[in-house]
């Protein structure tokens, strides 16, 4: 075990180096090239001799190649961004429909068009009905973590699932944060060695994917099945972790939320902006407010964001994304969630941060203070909370 | 709000065909319009419509080609290949 | 290196069964039995989306062999990673080979193709090429022959040719790789498996196109699907040769071919092609032909 300082793309490589994967299939994006970087080092400093680090000639080919890797019983890892993980998009629903336990990093970055290298989640979130498990991390001690809790998940026999770990780009992805890297002794005793059942080994000719009949309902019930089952798996795998590695981790992050009428509902680095808001507004207004981050977006954990928001009386979900024609993606997830409840709590969606916009405390109090705005009149609002954007002088830009 | 119903429990159900050739079960041999006779006495066994079956319905033996009339769906390739006039044509009865 | 010299040498193994929903008398399935008699159970076929992903229809398959079917733009990187996951798993001796149509190979997954062929992946790359996407029905794709109409290059009264575009010449792409790559023939078993034994023993990346008769597409009647296949070598359609190291072989040379007209005419697909079309296509074919006969044991890419 050794404290050190890494980027997040240098803690997801952490991660693939202790848990030494097989095959590395990876193609260069920003902001997710430091970590094949940091692993093709790795490699050729002769420090993963179990593992080939191979160089792919798209991201569709990266994804295709470690459904092979995967298909042939090897534990794989990888890592991409933005628009390569929409061109793996095809493959990302064949590796979960073939129950194949993948795990990978993903750098959150804005998909063009226009172009923009900085962080929302547009990406990650386009992905959610692809059947992979899905996390979101808040800080590279997390994004270590969730990366060897990952790999015991996807391979477990009640789930067999490809998991991938999100961070921040730039936010997560460029800054160097202290963490603490645990020693491969207690990496072997918390993630057993992967023993597939189901995959192609010399002595035993399987045919993996298959074109199917009536079957396919079947099949695609299994999934959903196999990715509920995620939910008491991953708890179970958090309190080994805690066991082991002595970091306590659940199915959603829970911030000052035993006493609070108001709630944030905030989804990776923005979170860490928005507690260090509700600290202050706590100690120098006295407002009660907490927060809720979504650790887990697949399977998606009704029961304990139910459970984490069933005393506020309003809640704020922040979106970091945008369906253009709808609006905030999480926000209707949200709603959904606590509408059948006994009693429910008034819900505002806010949509911030696209394109790396970045998230201040001074916009999380705003938002808190509209929130707070919404209770007192009943009247829950949708609103875009850039002030940058309606600050814009849309009538120097081209074309507007 | 009631649990939700999960259809399937377990996850048994992964798509993958583990039986290696358990196709060869199944009858093509409803497609035929005409099936391939063989002629033993006019056979040289030059092994020639067994290469040339696509589907692998004829069998070789030390005695020359066998038909697996399960398997065969009727192309004819091995009647219109066979040097020898070995291999003839008949009508299905239908 | 086990040289086969006739027929009667070919094993009498088979790894593929009857029973799938291939069409009477294909090419293409044909090619797969004959090639699985010389690789083998202990095979991995990486299929492309095509005719081909139908011979398995859970739960059944005729194969005796192990199969995946991921998309059909990626079987080359997908042999990519089942062959690095074997090795690493110290399963070596397990051959991982490719059977993609002429649209998964010429088209829509030519950059997962380029990418094995360059890293000289230890991959036998198998294309049956039926000269068109035909699982959805017989389309254009760049490997389709000028002058053969297709459904999405139908002959009409604006274009009575049919295809316009004269198809890649993907054996020169692919030599120039600096891979093993090679033709093949239905008509000609031998020299395909003695092609694809040859592949076997190479340690690096074999691309090996079948020439794949199709009975539905190029509308002939089934039992001609081995007389076609020789008349497309007969004639210069299909000439077999191969090249390695950048140098050309090839491997049925004749003095003279028979004129396309004897190929042309056994199908539907080049029914109404006018004269003047059936000339371009002959010349098209004999300066190709010329070619290959120039640079005959010469560097050819």
């Amino acid at each position: 075990m050794k404290q050190t300082l890494v980027t997040g793309n240098e803690a997801a490589a952490w991660g693939a180096r202790l848990v030494q994967p097989n095959y590395i299939p990876t193609f260069p994006i920003t902001p997710q090239t430091e970590c094949i970087e940091t692993l093709a080092r790795w490699i050729s400093d002769g420090e993963l001799p179990g593992t080939y680090f191979d160089r792919m000639e798209s991201e569709h080919s990266v994804m295709s190649a470690a459904v092979g890797a995967a298909a042939v019983g090897a534990r794989v890892f990888t890592a991409t961004s933005s628009q390569g993980l929409l061109l793996m998009h095809e493959v990302l629903y064949i590796a979960a429909g073939m129950r194949l336990p993948i795990v990978m990093a993903t750098i959150s970055r804005g998909l063009s068009a226009p172009v923009t290298l900085w962080s929302d989640h547009n990406d990650f979130l386009d992905q959610r009905d692809s059947g992979w498990l899905m996390f979101h991390a808040e800080n590279n001690q997390e994004v270590l973590d969730l990366v060897l809790q990952a790999y015991r998940i996807a391979e477990d026999s009640r789930v067999l699932l490809p998991v991938m770990v999100n961070m921040d780009g730039y936010v997560l992805s460029f800054t160097d944060e202290p963490i603490t890297i645990p020693s491969p002794e207690m990496v072997k005793e918390f993630l057993p060695k992967y023993t597939p059942k189901h995959t192609i080994a010399k002595d035993r000719p399987v045919t993996v994917g298959p074109p199917v009949l009536d079957e396919y309902t079947i099949f695609r019930a299994q999934n959903h099945v196999a990715a509920r089952n995620a939910l008491e798996v991953m708890e179970e795998v958090m309190d080994d972790f805690d066991r082991i590695f002595g970091r306590r981790y659940h199915l959603v992050d829970e911030f000052m939320l035993d006493d609070a009428e108001l709630v944030l509902v905030t989804q990776g680095s923005m979170s860490t902006t928005a507690k260090a808001a509700i600290m202050e507004m706590r100690d120098e207004e006295g407002i009660k407010v907490g927060l809720l981050r979504l650790r887990v977006i697949r399977p998606w954990p009704a029961k304990a964001i139910a459970e984490a928001l069933k005393n506020a009386k309003a809640v704020a979900v922040i979106d970091r994304n945008l369906a253009p024609g709808r609006g905030g993606i999480m926000f209707p997830e949200i709603v959904e969630t606590l509408y059948n409840l006994d009693r429910r709590p008034l819900v505002s969606s806010f949509v911030v941060g696209l394109g790396g916009n970045p998230q201040t405390e001074h916009k999380v109090k705003e938002i808190t203070r509209k929130l707070m705005d919404d209770l007192e009149t009943g009247r829950p609002r949708v609103e875009w909370n850039d002030v940058d954007v309606n600050d814009m002088d849309v009538n120097d830009m081209e074309g507007l | 709000m009631r649990e939700e119903e999960l259809p399937y429990k377990g996850i048994e159900g992964i798509p993958i065909i583990k039986e290696p050739g358990s196709a060869e079960k199944i009858n093509r041999g409803s497609w035929r319009l005409v099936r391939p006779v063989h002629h033993s006495e006019k056979c040289t066994k030059c092994k020639i419509c067994y290469t040339y079956c696509p589907d692998a319905a004829i069998n070789w033996t030390p005695d020359g080609p066998t038909i697996n009339l399960t398997s065969c769906k009727g192309c004819m390739i091995c009647v219109e290949e066979c040097p020898t006039d070995a291999m003839t044509e008949e009508k299905e009865a239908t | 290196m086990q040289e086969f010299k006739s027929i009667r040498d070919l094993p009498e193994q088979d790894y593929f069964t009857g029973g799938s929903s291939a069409c009477a008398g294909c090419g293409p399935s044909m090619g797969l039995k004959l090639a699985l008699k010389v690789l083998g159970p202990e095979t991995i076929i990486i299929n492309a989306s095509g005719c081909m992903t139908l011979l398995p229809l859970y739960p059944n398959t005729p194969l005796k062999a192990s199969w995946i079917h991921n998309a059909i733009e990626n079987a080359s990187s997908t042999a990519a990673g089942a062959r690095h996951g074997l090795d690493m798993l110290g399963n070596r001796d397990m051959n991982v080979v490719c059977y993609a149509g002429d649209g998964a190979t010429y088209d829509i997954g030519i950059a997962s193709l380029s990418g094995a062929a360059a890293k000289n992946e230890r991959i036998i790359y198998i294309c049956y090429n039926n000269q068109s996407f035909g699982n959805t029905g017989f389309q254009w794709s760049t490997a389709t022959p000028y002058g053969s109409e297709t459904k999405t290059t139908p002959r009409g009264k604006d274009n009575p040719i049919g295809t316009t575009v004269v198809n890649k010449n993907m054996l020169k792409i692919m030599g120039a790789h600096r891979v093993y790559a090679a033709t093949a023939s239905l008509a000609y078993p031998v020299d395909f498996l003695n092609k694809l034994n040859r592949a076997k023993e190479r340690d690096g990346f074999s691309y090996i196109e079948l020439l794949g008769a199709c009975t539905a597409g190029w509308n002939y009647d089934p039992r001609l699907t081995v007389r076609i296949s020789k008349l497309a070598v007969r004639c210069g359609m299909w000439p077999l040769y191969e090249i390695e190291n950048g140098v050309l072989t090839l491997n049925k040379d004749f003095s003279e071919l028979k004129p396309i007209d004897e190929f042309l005419k056994l199908q539907g697909r080049y029914r109404a092609l006018p004269q003047d079309g059936v000339d371009r296509l002959q010349s098209l074919i004999s300066e190709h032909w010329t070619e290959l006969k120039e640079y005959n044991g010469l560097r050819y890419v």
